[in-house]
């Protein structure tokens, strides 16, 4: 293999990329570390599922369904996806017997979220049709807005405990 | 310390398990490599985090890099691989094309440096082609492989990458005919 030209080198990576791997480099490399398997599994789903929906959008784009919205979805899918990996980083923390049920709860609707999610991809594949697409987001949406109220629930009750345990001692 | 000892420390500091060092190394790396990402993937986001996965594995695979080519070009090979995985899974623009090519296509005598045009020009004729013309094409001109490489990275015959360059050519410059 010969040297390569740096000259096409034009572009640099977007603007907080190192950032965002060191984020994942810590996440891999704490991978050993134990921790709240369910969180884990709806938070890499969700953003699996994000980066699937921006090829869909992709893809459509391509063939034919363009209309000008190929940047408008790059962008919700691309904002999505970095929300799914801050929700990763906020709630994985919380490992308490108390956060358990609120965790169970929110992952009981967030399966009936995914299960509508599987169908809208199953649809999509049958029938290309923006509708879907569109669906498809707007459940990626609730997904993610699930999570964020999981992480408020979360914080209220460790706050709770906190005080009540900063009561108990004085 | 010379660049090179500074590289080496850098890769025991790795294998060692020290983030740090795979932050350096990234910093060093990582617009060159995004650059090779970005010429396959053909989309500035998605190459972000092809060229990002491509650490990863790079970092988790350290202790078998024995520095026989250069990290460098270790990495880019891993970097290449994870955007034809991409491509392969997203792209699906690989079925629209036979997997072996008929002899019929006269196979041009190897050029080995892009046809005579600013990097800017070739890059943005480049993003027309498909998928697996567009990665030929980088893989033979830009990042210096020659046939044989390019048929073990594509994983097809030496013949097949062949014909597929020289099919990739006459696309390409009939793109660049169409621009003038």
């Amino acid at each position: 293999m010969k040297n390569k030209d740096s000259r096409y080198d034009l572009f640099s990576p977007p603007e907080g990329h190192e950032a965002r791997f060191s984020m994942k480099l810590h996440h891999r490399m704490q991978s050993s570390r134990p921790q709240n398997l369910w969180l884990r599994r709806l938070t890499a789903m969700g953003i699996a599922a994000s980066v699937l929906l921006a090829a869909l959008f992709v893809r459509w784009n391509e063939f034919g369904g363009g209309d000008g919205l190929s940047g408008q979805w790059t962008q919700q899918t691309a904002a999505l996806k970095q929300s799914f990996i801050r929700q990763w980083e906020r709630i994985e923390k919380y490992d308490s017997p108390e956060s358990k049920k609120i965790i169970e709860d929110n992952f009981r609707q967030w399966e009936k979220l995914q299960a509508d999610l599987e169908k809208l991809q199953k649809e999509f594949r049958e029938n290309n049709n923006r509708a879907v697409l569109n669906a498809m987001l707007q459940n990626l949406k609730m997904q993610n807005e699930l999570l964020i109220n999981m992480h408020d629930q979360l914080n209220k009750i460790e706050k709770q405990a906190r005080h009540e345990k900063s009561v108990h001692q004085s | 310390m010379n660049h090179e000892d500074r590289q080496r420390k850098l890769i025991l500091a790795c294998k060692r398990g020290d983030i740090r060092a795979m932050e350096t190394l990234y910093r060093q790396y990582a617009r060159s490599m995004f650059n090779v990402a970005y010429r396959i993937v053909n989309d500035f986001h998605f190459a972000e985090d092809v060229m990002q996965e491509a650490f990863l594995k790079a970092f988790e695979r350290i202790g078998q890099f024995r520095g026989d080519a250069s990290f460098g070009a270790w990495l880019k090979r891993i970097t290449i691989n994870e955007s034809l995985n991409w491509v392969k899974k997203y792209g699906n623009r690989y079925s629209d094309f036979p997997a072996n090519f008929s002899e019929e296509v006269e196979v041009d005598s190897a050029e080995t440096e892009p046809p005579g045009l600013e990097p800017e020009k070739l890059l943005k004729a480049m993003q027309a082609l498909n998928p697996q013309y567009r990665t030929i094409i980088s893989l033979f001109y830009i990042e210096g492989y020659d046939y044989r490489e390019i048929a073990e990275i594509m994983d097809i015959s030496y013949q097949n990458a062949r014909t597929m360059m020289t099919r990739a050519k006459k696309k390409l410059k009939k793109i660049l005919e169409n621009e003038k």
